[in-house]
């Protein structure tokens, strides 16, 4: 065995190592779903951080003025189609805006954002969404539940990961704060303080 | 191994191999960890950002595409030509207003470009035509619009209109059933002659159309 062959056997070495750790730290979408222990208080530290919450300012668009509609008035309020004049609340808004943030996992096991509720008063609906552009197109696909790996983070960012925030009832204007609350995989459910600026923090 | 290679090799004791083959295990396992370190972190990179090489300047069409004149309705109900615009380089983009995160994005980053090119900004329109004109009227668009940036052009059509002028542009859209609406997501740069000179991805910095804007004056 000569020298020329000792970086050979090194290589060969090295790629076998290399490979064993690429081939074992790319994770099956771990569905680990660690169930709903929520383990008893012991906990000091927060197992999940949420930082830079922020929302993008939205104008609402008000939904034709309406026109003195003599049908309206015994119109009962629930089921009137999306399309009719609402007179009535919830505003039958179809703005939209969208929340994003940093998610950081602090546990040794494997967690998911599940769930992101909202007063009513702001939106009607919020949805985890990534944006997605293939080809020069760019669609949104919904991604019912987001991965946030055991010690590991997601970023919610313009362009990728956010959560859609749909019927937003009133304008939110840069410098307000708005309450939303995530509910993981886990069970466990984090409030968040989001502010309302162009861009992020 | 040929033996020309032999002779000139010098000859190492088995053990030193032994040696350096437990000295790449231990390093094969420390990549491991490293690499393991590595990927969760990396989860929070942003799947969806587009990696453009680093001398992307746009894609430019020599020569360049007539684009033949269009009408569609300006954001005050008033019809609005392309050939308006004419004398001015205009950047445009196709898009919808109940687009959450991309319209926003893109809309935000005509805001960097215009604030970039500073007085010279008049010199350019910030375009952005509406896919969905059915939910995309003048003033839904007016409001939308005019609270990003009062500069800001909108047009919106009806689909066929938008179908037929979408054409030259390579445009492609689809509205969903739910609402959201897939569409092309490059923005396009017109000379002062409104014909087609060159066409920017999805990503690329704000900075850099800047540049190539500027250099076109």
């Amino acid at each position: 065995m000569s020298a020329r062959n000792l970086p050979i056997v090194l290589v060969i070495f090295a790629v076998i190592g290399i490979l064993t750790a690429c081939g074992n730290s790319t994770p099956t979408p771990a569905s680990t779903t660690s169930a709903q222990t929520d383990e008893q208080g012991g906990d000091v530290s927060p197992a999940i951080v949420v930082t830079g919450a922020w929302i993008r300012p939205v104008v609402v668009v008000a939904d034709e003025p309406e026109s003195t509609g003599e049908t309206d008035d015994e119109a009962p309020l629930s089921n009137a189609p999306r399309g009719e004049r609402a007179t009535q609340v919830p505003v039958l808004s179809d703005s939209v805006t969208a929340l994003y943030m940093v998610i950081e996992n602090r546990r040794p096991e494997d967690d998911a954002l599940i769930g992101v509720t909202i007063a009513p008063d702001v939106a009607t609906m919020a949805m985890i969404h990534q944006t997605i552009v293939e080809n020069d197109v760019a669609r949104m696909q919904e991604t019912p539940s987001l991965t946030v790996l055991a010690n590991g983070s997601v970023s919610l960012e313009p362009g990728g990961y956010h959560v859609m925030l749909m019927g937003v009832q009133r304008d939110l204007t840069v410098g307000e704060s708005v309450q939303v609350m995530l509910v993981f995989q886990s069970g466990r459910t984090v409030e968040v303080t989001a502010i309302v600026q162009e861009s992020a923090p | 191994m040929t033996n020309d290679l032999q002779d000139t090799s010098v000859y190492i004791p088995k053990s030193y191999i032994a040696i350096g083959a437990v000295v790449v295990i231990i390093l094969g396992t420390i990549l491991f960890f490293v690499f393991d370190g590595l990927v969760n972190p990396a989860q929070s990179s942003n799947p969806a950002n587009v990696e453009l090489p680093e001398t992307y300047r746009g894609t430019a069409l020599n020569p360049p595409r007539i684009i033949s004149d269009f009408t569609l309705t300006s954001m005050t109900g008033e019809p609005v030509s392309l050939s308006d615009l004419q004398g001015r380089i205009v950047l445009l983009f196709f898009g919808y207003t109940h687009c959450p995160d991309f319209c926003p994005n893109t809309l935000s980053e005509y805001k960097q470009i215009e604030r970039i090119l500073g007085d010279e900004s008049e010199r350019v329109a910030f375009v952005f035509i509406s896919v969905d004109g059915e939910r995309d009227t003048p003033p839904v668009l007016n409001t939308y619009l005019s609270a990003i940036d009062s500069d800001f052009i909108g047009m919106t059509g009806d689909e066929a209109t938008l179908r037929r002028i979408g054409e030259p542009f390579g445009l492609y859209f689809e509205i969903h059933d739910d609402g959201l609406v897939d569409h092309t997501a490059s923005t396009f740069m017109l000379d002062e002659a409104g014909r087609l000179v060159r066409v920017f991805s999805y990503g690329t910095e704000a900075r850099i159309i800047a540049e190539v804007v500027q250099e076109s004056f």
